[in-house]
């Protein structure tokens, strides 16, 4: 071989490296090339998501508000709550209410010589407005900001659970609290009472102790199941399932075999929660809840944005994965025992709505957080704005039955709506 | 060259029979499954027959119960079940077509939970997943309400007292159409309903959601339907307590705990046990399907089988088997849930030997439950089949986990 020949060989090496490295031979595949245009693309993407989310936001905020403005301007405009007589209050003397208890209970703090006038004031608004309007406004307004703090848990509830088991499937009730409270529901009516107002320490402990032990049951077993060391999600929810089965049976017995007509009456009255938003106690109750369990939720949330990807990952950030999952569970838990012991059987709201808020939001733990807040709160709202029409004969229709068949139709839109999204 | 040879034929020879060895002892562990499935089907016939011939009601307060009095009963059964068989006795007949009619429904649940289990490849998945039960109790909802006056009614007054011919006779008097409805009605709509339910889920989250059967999508939908559905039976419930309606309330009760106290004659068993072996055929020529399946659905692809289609020939199946045994034998549809587990602890995840496996021990399972409803035992009562079932299903899931405890398990299912 002669020197030449190597010579224009190397040559048209060289050249056909050259052709090559002009080509498109090698450059990665379109998706995968970040040139300026695709960036460009990529960011318009993100940023009309995001701006598509800012926009769901913003119309669940205006919906809450309207909402809220129903609840708290209205309260009276089909039925009072406790199934009284329709009455019709106008908006203006409900805004009188809401001016007198400021006069009453918020300007003595500035100045403690009004406290005197007090009830001079009540006095007056009595006989000009009649003797139960003020504490029916004014208790429907408490119950109407409760009644959103019960939407919020719920909705943040579900959100945490489904972080913690990364599973669509993963309602709270699945550990049990549902049932354990209808027991424990069960267990106060067969002592002998027919609503909440009769016993409300006992309604609050039999309710609180009965669902709190459910879920420290089937963690127990669960963790006995998967060999004592470590939790295994799977066997955590056959337990769950396996437990509420049974406490579904237990209670569907008593419901029709032991109780009579008038006791089911007084349990479903007690376990629909007709009465609880009024009494101070649960309300106190509920409130001191709400803050203990949403603090650490708030606090704790880029931490369990980490563990809803997977447990090497939550490692490798530095967060501790089996301590957040199991914290997650029990504030879910507690969470959902104190948004039922208020208001009744909701339960599914906390299955609905992280689902839906995924077909709306970006999948990022922060947008997902705030969108649950509002989509669970408007909700709720919603369901007992209903509950002002919702009148069959002489019976009111309980919020739990309204948000069952509220959400179907709601979910069937989102489906409709997110096609092929998931 | 030739040596070379014969030396690599000897040593194919060998690992060939090596691999021939391994197959045997393959077979030999295939082998051992279905020992035991042949054990469980020997037990299941037995319980069945036991089931015939056990005397009912016998832990009762005015009973004595001695061990004479037991014999007597059983040859009393015994002698029965031999008439019902040659065809000249009536006295034993609702007790044998009530035992058969049981076994057939338990063992149609058992196998709708191992089917649902392999289709949708999740542990969680039962029959009732897809909003069945609900769609049943709706179904009987609408019964009560709605239909409960139409059609022909009995010429005598409900409440008094009239004789068992007085009402043959009514009913030998009406058409066929009218004997079904007279009889079936409240089932029929049970049935009707459960198919309802079950194709709303099914066709929302499909046609509607994208074209595609997403196991997740589905299964919330069919939680939210049911608890919709069981929040609104509630209510009405409450209502009619509220308004006096006394039957009404009584009709919604019999919804929840329903039958499996009715006496069942021949044509009964006929029209339950039909459909159900039929599906129960569909389901067991499936069963290579499903084991391909359970490895994920790509692999399945991948052999040929396609996952779609599958999934949804066991759903329509599934749902035909569980109406037809919930609504003609009581919402006991939990049982499939447990005795899909248990046939999985018992011989492996293979579908072959896990299909039958499951049809025994849920046949098995209801009888017995069907028998301590009936016993006499002091709390049991012939209404509380649905109850019996949850507890006694949650009481062998416990042992079950206890036993994996002893035996150090990983916790891995199946």
């Amino acid at each position: 071989m002669s020197g030449d020949s190597a010579k224009t060989y190397a040559r048209s090496m060289i050249e056909r490296a050259k052709e090559l490295r002009e080509s498109d031979a090698f450059a990665p595949p379109e998706t995968m090339r970040l040139t300026p245009a695709s960036a460009a693309a990529a960011k318009a993407e993100a940023r009309t998501s995001r701006k598509v989310a800012r926009r769901w936001v913003v119309a669940f905020a205006i919906i809450c508000a309207l909402l809220a403005g129903f609840s708290l301007l209205l309260p009276y405009y089909g039925i009072d709550a406790m199934g009284g007589n329709r009455q019709v209050y106008s908006p203006r003397d409900v805004l009188a209410c809401y001016q007198l208890w400021f006069q009453t209970h918020i300007l003595p703090l500035f100045d403690p010589a009004l406290a005197n006038q007090a009830g001079l004031l009540v006095n007056r608004f009595a006989e000009t407005h009649g003797d139960s309007m003020y504490t029916l406004v004014i208790n429907r307004a408490v119950v109407t900001v409760i009644v959103a703090g019960c939407g919020l848990m719920l909705a943040v509830s579900g959100l945490l659970f489904q972080a913690a088991f990364r599973n669509p499937l993963a309602a709270p009730s699945l550990l049990g609290v549902s049932d354990g409270v209808t027991l424990g529901v069960i267990i106060y009516t067969m002592l002998g009472h027919a609503n909440i107002a009769d016993d409300s320490k006992l309604y609050l402990l039999l309710v609180y102790g009965l669902g709190a032990a459910t879920v420290v049951v089937v963690l127990l077993l669960s963790r006995l199941m998967s060999g004592g060391r470590r939790y295994n999600v799977m066997d955590m929810l056959l337990l769950g399932t396996v437990i509420c089965q049974l406490l579904a049976g237990v209670n569907s017995f008593v419901q029709n075999f032991v109780m009579d007509e008038y006791q089911w009456e007084g349990f479903y009255n007690v376990q629909q929660a007709g009465d609880a938003l009024v009494d101070p106690l649960i309300q106190g109750v509920f409130v001191v809840i709400f803050v203990v369990t949403l603090i650490p939720a708030l606090l704790l949330r880029f931490r369990f944005n980490m563990i809803s990807f997977s447990n090497e990952f939550g490692t490798m950030a530095g967060v501790r994965t089996g301590l957040l999952r199991g914290f997650a569970l029990v504030l879910g838990s507690a969470m959902q025992l104190a948004a039922m012991a208020t208001i009744g059987q909701v339960a599914m709201l906390s299955l609905a709505v992280p689902v839906l808020v995924r077909y709306m939001m970006p999948a990022d733990f922060r947008s997902q957080f705030l969108g649950n807040c509002l989509v669970g709160v408007a909700m709720l709202l919603a369901c007992v704005a209903i509950q002002h029409f919702a009148i069959i004969g002489i019976v009111t229709m309980p919020v739990g039955t309204i948000v069952s068949v509220f959400i179907v139709p709601f979910f069937v839109w989102m489906v409709a709506l997110g096609k092929g999204r998931w | 060259m030739a040596k070379h040879a014969k030396q690599t034929s000897r040593i194919q020879a060998r690992t060939s029979g090596n691999e021939y060895a391994q197959a045997e002892k393959q077979r030999r562990g295939m082998r051992k499954e279905s020992y035991r499935v042949m054990l469980l089907a020997v037990l299941c016939l037995t319980v069945v027959v036991g089931g015939m011939l056990a005397p009912t009601y016998i832990f009762t307060a005015s009973n004595e119960f001695t061990l004479s009095v037991l014999i007597d009963q059983v040859s009393f059964n015994f002698s029965n079940l031999i008439g019902v068989l040659i065809g000249n006795s009536d006295l034993g007949e609702q007790r044998f077509m009530g035992v058969m009619v049981c076994a057939v429904s338990g063992a149609a649940l058992g196998m709708c939970g191992s089917a649902y289990q392999g289709a949708f490849n999740n542990p969680l998945a039962a029959p009732k997943t897809l909003g069945v039960m609900a769609g049943g109790a709706l179904g009987a909802l609408v019964y009560v309400l709605f239909l409960q006056n139409v059609g022909p009614q009995p010429p005598f007054n409900a409440s008094a007292s009239y004789s068992y011919e007085q009402q043959l006779g009514w009913l030998a008097s009406l058409n066929p159409l009218e004997w079904l409805w007279v009889n079936y009605g409240r089932c029929l709509c049970s049935v009707v309903g459960c198919f309802v339910v079950v194709a709303f889920v099914v066709f929302l989250t499909t046609v509607l959601g994208g074209g595609k059967l997403t196991n997740i999508v589905v299964v919330i939908f069919g939680q939210i339907i049911a608890a919709a559905v069981t929040a609104i039976i509630a209510f009405a419930r409450y209502y009619f307590t509220v308004d006096g309606g006394t039957d009404m309330v009584h009709d919604l009760r019999e919804i929840e705990n329903y039958t499996m106290i009715y006496s069942y004659h021949f044509l009964d068993m006929l029209i339950i046990v039909l459909p159900i072996l039929v599906c129960i055929i569909i389901v067991l020529a499936m069963r290579r399907r499903l084991t391909l399946i359970s490895f994920g659905d790509d692999v399945a692809n991948t052999m040929g089988v396609s996952v779609n289609a599958t999934r949804y020939i066991m759903i329509a199946v599934c749902t035909i088997m569980t109406a037809w045994a919930i609504s003609f034998c009581g919402h006991v549809a939990y049982l499939g849930f447990i005795s899909a587990h248990l046939a999985r602890r018992i011989v492996g995840s293979d579908f072959r030997f896990l299909l039958p496996a499951s049809l025994c021990t849920g046949a098995t399972l209801l009888t017995i439950i069907q028998w301590l409803c009936q016993s006499g035992l002091p709390y049991t009562s012939p209404y509380a089949a649905g109850v019996t079932c949850s507890i006694v299903g949650a009481a062998i899931f416990i042992i079950m986990v206890v036993a994996q405890y002893r035996k150090g398990g990983n916790g891995e299912w199946r």
